[in-house]
């Protein structure tokens, strides 16, 4: 089709480069468990162009191991990802890419860290272990089929709950992405089961993943306060 | 009972054929057909009188109500012909006899979607524009009514590709919207009514300029400072995609799983739908794709990422005779939307999407390719594997 005969060395050259960038990511990730957190969700939303399409190489490598030395020394020297972190909350959701420089401020204008997400931390080459750079392709269909929108519900209540035990989350927001009923269809049943059986509360907000139009500060503002306070009564019991 | 009323028999109403249609569904075959047989025999030719003559097309899921067929007759309209499911979709194809039952079944269900076309199927080989307007010519219907279930995403994609030879041919059309209780939604509304809404779109896609909360709040998020280092390779390589054409490169646009390592060893460009569409969400240059791909025909309950992309692609194709060098957009070099080049490949990925399969279509209906050839990727030297099954078509 391209008029030139398929690179298999090459092929296995980039999965090479995904998977110890996938490594580096995970890893870095799983330094966020820390209270508080070094790095929040959007810094990984910030980060997922690199995972999911740049190219394969060195670069990509350099970044993730930058990403996780930035992490590091956070750590080290008691920097948070925000400023005053008094909530954990896990995202559920499409990226509502519209508005990712406005959540990053309204959240942590709360005290609010979203310390991991099912977009950022169950999708783009989340299971490294599974590339074989020597033998990739299995692997690489494994992937595309460990898509988000491809699991069950049973599947995503089980990812949704460990999460938010591995990273101590409070309560748990869900993007209502009004054009992709895809990544919206088991919310309803994802916020029931957090609530049954870790006793977590959650809220929605309605928006969208590229269409402003139908995100509504004001429902956000005034669902998130109320969250926030059910989470304080939580405590104070 | 159909070919009567394609032939100008009004005797029954749409509400009426409905009628017949579902009740085949539930009732004991034998008891039906006997039913149906009685009543044939007992029907009587009523020539059409001097009402609009329409036809009415969609609906692929559930009926429409029974209310609906009755107030667009109540209008002064006579229902000539059909494609909904609850009608001519439904029983335009027979189930073969003499043949394994099962086998005769499979067929049946494959030889429908060629007889009437439905979007949901993705049958290359089939163009329901072409099926619609030979209807219309064989009814002499005067118009068309589109009736669209709510979030039906393949109507949603398909619809503006029968906007559009409708309006070459000059057939009056309306789209109603219906919620899944069958009766129309509020948002239903002609297209003259979506072309003022679309309006609005650039209005309420750049809020960001307006932030309260960047002067009455202070900012207490810490992000990454690597980010920013981050944001510039993402930055380069988007560059690096504008300017394929200018170093001779091949271009392949894919949306779904990310499969770019294969492109990428295939020495190809690539640009991945729904990565572009969030870039320019994310830097508030979204409205000019969204009203393009919104005055093509694509209604707002689609999938943002689908039509902002499409969105890209109509811009795309208007741009195409200003340029031949294959990069788009001379017209206004700063709309990024339009800047993306032409491809060469069109690669649909999708594992866990319903929408994507039929995003993929119109993406090659949009740039005015031909309907794809499928091809099996290139089986690895040595082995008997088989890795994605590319659609690609030229443009």
């Amino acid at each position: 089709m391209t008029g030139r005969p398929f690179d298999w060395d090459a092929l296995r050259q980039n999965m090479a480069y995904i998977k110890r960038a996938s490594e580096l990511r995970r890893e870095a990730m799983a330094l966020c468990k820390a209270a508080p957190t070094p790095a929040t969700y959007w810094d990984w939303i910030a980060s997922i162009a690199h995972i999911n399409f740049l190219p394969a190489g060195q670069a990509l490598v350099d970044y993730f191991a930058a990403v996780k030395d930035e992490i590091e020394r956070r750590l080290a020297d008691g920097t948070p990802g925000v400023r005053n972190e008094r909530y954990r909350v896990y995202f559920d959701g499409m990226m509502n890419w519209n508005k990712l420089g406005w959540l990053a401020k309204k959240f942590a204008a709360h005290d609010v860290a979203v310390v991991a997400g099912r977009y950022t931390h169950q999708a783009f080459w989340q299971e490294p272990h599974l590339i074989d750079p020597e033998d990739p392709i299995l692997g690489m269909a494994q992937h595309y089929l460990l898509c988000p929108t491809n699991h069950g519900t049973k599947t995503l209540q089980h990812l949704l709950l460990r999460d938010c035990e591995e990273y101590g989350v409070d309560a748990v927001v869900f993007h209502s992405s009004r054009t992709c009923r895809a990544f919206t269809n088991p919310q309803r049943l994802l916020a029931k089961a957090a609530q049954r059986e870790l006793g977590i509360p959650s809220m929605f907000f309605e928006g969208d993943v590229a269409d402003a139009s139908f995100y509504k500060d004001e429902i956000l503002e005034s669902r998130l306060v109320a969250m926030l306070e059910g989470v304080d009564v939580r405590r104070g019991r | 009972m159909f070919e009567a009323r394609r032939s100008g028999d009004a005797g029954f109403s749409s509400s009426d054929l409905q009628i017949l249609v579902k009740s085949s569904m539930v009732m004991d075959k034998a008891e039906h057909t006997a039913l149906l047989r009685r009543i044939v025999s007992e029907a009587s030719a009523t020539p059409r009188d001097d009402r609009v003559r329409l036809h009415l097309s969609g609906h692929f899921c559930h009926a429409p109500r029974p209310e609906l067929l009755q107030a667009i007759e109540d209008c002064g309209a006579v229902v000539v012909d059909d494609d909904l499911y609850h009608g001519t979709r439904y029983i335009s194809t027979d189930v073969a006899e003499g043949i394994d039952p099962v086998a005769a079944l499979a067929d049946w269900y494959l030889q429908r979607d060629v007889n009437v076309p439905c979007p949901t199927r993705v049958k290359h080989g089939a163009d329901w524009e072409d099926h619609l307007l030979q209807s219309v010519e064989a009814s002499g219907a005067q118009g068309v009514i589109v009736l669209m279930a709510k979030f039906c995403e393949p109507h949603m994609l398909y619809y503006p590709e029968l906007r559009r030879r409708l309006t070459e041919r000059g057939v009056p059309h309306l789209l109603i919207e219906t919620e899944h209780e069958g009766i129309p939604s509020s948002r239903s509304a002609p297209a003259s009514r979506r072309s003022s809404n679309a309006s609005a779109v650039p209005s309420s896609s750049a809020p960001e300029g307006r932030d309260p909360m960047s002067t009455a709040v202070m900012d207490s998020s810490n992000r990454l400072g690597i980010t920013k280092a981050g944001g510039r390779m993402v930055a380069d390589y988007w560059d690096g995609v504008f300017t394929a054409r200018e170093r001779g490169e091949q271009v392949v646009w894919y949306n779904g799983s990310a499969v770019n390592p294969i492109f990428q060893a295939a020495g190809l460009v690539w640009c991945h739908g729904e990565a572009f569409s969030a870039r320019l969400a994310a830097q508030h240059l979204e409205g000019p794709a969204q009203l393009a791909g919104q005055e093509y025909g694509y209604i707002g309950e689609l999938c943002s990422y689908a039509r902002t992309h499409l969105g890209c692609a109509v811009l795309t194709r208007q741009s195409r005779n200003e340029d031949h060098i294959g990069v788009v957009g001379l017209v206004d070099q700063q709309e990024l939307a339009s800047r993306l080049p032409m491809p060469d490949f069109f690669v649909n990925a999708y594992a866990g999407c319903s929408t994507g399969q039929q995003w993929d279509t119109s993406r090659c209906r949009s740039c005015g390719a031909t309907s794809p050839t499928r091809a099996t990727w290139p089986a690895r030297s040595g082995s008997r594997r088989r890795g994605t099954s590319p659609t690609s078509c030229t443009s």
